[in-house]
């Protein structure tokens, strides 16, 4: 008999105009100064100008200045910016990278730290100071608004920290469909995949349980029914929102039963190769399932509506990367030689990740993978 | 019966220790893990909560490792949360990837530089126990036979 845990306490605002909502739970939170962390794309495309608006006239901060990838100094520097600012609240408007920079910044405030090094660990935060904390995703994808996880790169030292803690998850997560309406084809479809890679990799893991199943189950269900009809119609607010919701229903799962193999060689092939994450999903997810041949893939049979789940993945994935451009092979992405197989199956063994997959894999096992995949 | 479980668990996490400290010379996994520490990094092991816990301190000193003083601060502190969870370990009911995945431990460090001795113990495990409960636990497989690491734990290596 096992044990497991299963942590899940953000409220879900979704729908329609959801981020009208926000001066509500604002209030209910009694935050009269939040600081908004996001960056300047999104500034640009206007979806800043959404949330102020929405906002209306509440007083607030800015911190915009989040890089591609969350860096522990910006988070750092965010706390800072709060506590001079009086802030009383965090709004995260943005990716995974922004959610991330601003779980960072919600530790170090929780924990009345000032230094990512001090606070990172698995499970060790304890609880703190309150501060709400609300995130509105970009993209459908991350999962990041549901998730105990930040993964914050020291670029100084060139390593990657992460903290897992349950005091990072945000007090409430918005999904508006407009805030993902303007992503473009392939990264919606990349975004999309990493959602599905989520599900099925937290519905086969080790580390799965009944209460993860079910929201697995839900995400690669949505996903699956909102995903091609998005690709053929960009604007469809009703599909745009059902992938949204099932980014957050993967999300909820994945932080409670972790990922696997894929996930594991798709950081490492980011790190060596920069190859996009969910594109390096996308590679590796229909591989590394015909390695695991598991016996849940074919409790999720029903869903893909194939007894081998995997092939309708890969008919899936082709008219991806007919209809956007996703790529399917390593070699499509023009990132990577045959030449770094052995550092990415190197850094792939000491990824976390690689321990909850459903089948022990050794490196010769990962090289046999990117060799397939190449 | 607490008590029983608490002096195994600090009597297995010597014999653990001594076997990782032989294996970091003698197996060729444990040799490149090492080297993904630097020197003098230390990891504290302890056996459930409280100041009566079963610890272990150990730091990595010229590519092996070296017992280190309980007070020194620690680069990588891992608590397992009950001294039945850390039984349980330590006696091969559970192995350290289930452990892991069950929630069975917190930490504070990188939990990135955390695979590096996971991977480490879970080696260490398929030498010390016999083969039907290493097969059990999913771990690695040996490179030698373990009566030679158990020789080479009772004399200098």
């Amino acid at each position: 008999m096992g044990y497991f845990e299963f942590v899940m306490r953000t409220k879900l605002c979704s729908g329609e105009n959801a981020l009208e909502h926000l001066p509500y739970e604002l209030s209910r939170l009694k935050v009269s100064k939040p600081l908004i962390i996001t960056d300047k794309t999104l500034e640009k495309l206007g979806m800043l100008k959404l949330l102020t608006d929405a906002l209306g006239d509440m007083a607030h901060a800015l911190f915009t200045d989040v890089p591609p990838d969350s860096d522990l100094r910006k988070a750092e520097d965010a706390a800072k910016l709060y506590r001079g600012e009086k802030c009383d609240g965090v709004i995260a408007l943005g990716g995974g990278s922004v959610i991330d920079t601003a779980k960072g910044a919600v530790a170090l405030l929780t924990q009345n730290a000032s230094e990512i090094k001090d606070i990172i660990g698995c499970e060790e935060l304890a609880r703190g100071e309150v501060v709400p904390f609300i995130a509105l995703p970009t993209t459908a994808g991350t999962g990041s608004e549901a998730t105990s996880v930040a993964v914050i790169a020291d670029t100084e030292r060139q390593v990657k920290l992460e903290i897992i803690s349950d005091q990072m998850l945000p007090t409430v997560a918005v999904l508006d469909p407009r805030l993902t309406l303007g992503l473009p084809p392939r990264a919606t479809a990349a975004t999309a995949i990493d959602a599905l890679c989520h599900a099925i990799e937290a519905f086969s893991c080790r580390q799965k349980n009944p209460v993860s199943d079910a929201f697995a189950y839900a995400a690669v269900k949505a996903i699956l029914s909102a995903l091609p009809e998005v690709i053929k119609n960009p604007q469809n607010k009703a599909a745009r929102l059902e992938l949204a919701n099932a980014s957050f229903m993967a999300g909820v799962s994945f932080s409670n039963s972790m990922v696997g193999a894929v996930h594991a060689v798709g950081h490492a092939l980011g790190a060596v190769c920069h190859v996009a994450h969910g594109e390096a999903m996308a590679i590796l997810l229909p591989r590394v399932m015909r390695f695991n041949q598991c016996a849940e893939y074919r409790d999720l049979a029903g869903l893909f509506d194939d007894p081998e789940p995997v092939v309708a993945l890969e008919v899936l994935l082709q008219s991806l990367h007919n209809k956007t451009g996703l790529p399917i092979t390593l070699s499509q992405t023009g990132k990577i030689a045959e030449s770094d197989f052995d550092a990415i199956a190197e850094k792939a063994l000491n990824d976390g990740a690689i321990l909850f997959n459903v089948k022990p894999l050794e490196k010769s096992d990962i090289l046999q993978l990117l060799k397939d995949a190449f | 019966m607490k008590k029983f479980k608490s002096v195994t668990c600090w009597i297995v996490m010597r014999v653990l220790f001594r076997a990782l400290q032989v294996l970091a010379k003698t197996d060729s996994r444990l040799k490149a893990g090492i080297k993904t520490y630097p020197n003098r990094y230390v990891f504290r092991l302890r056996a459930g909560l409280g100041e009566n816990a079963p610890v272990l301190s150990f730091k990595v000193k010229n590519d092996g490792f070296a017992l280190a003083k309980n007070s020194a601060k620690a680069d990588m502190d891992i608590t397992i949360k009950s001294i039945e969870d850390a039984f349980a370990l330590f006696t091969g009911q559970v192995g350290i990837a289930r452990a892991y995945a069950e929630h069975r431990f917190f930490l504070k460090g990188n939990p990135y530089e955390s695979m590096g001795l996971v991977r480490a113990l879970e080696i260490a495990e398929s030498y010390l126990f016999p083969p039907f409960i290493a097969d059990k636990l999913d771990v690695p497989n040996r490179e030698y036979n373990p009566l030679k690491l158990f020789a080479l734990m009772c004399v200098k290596v």
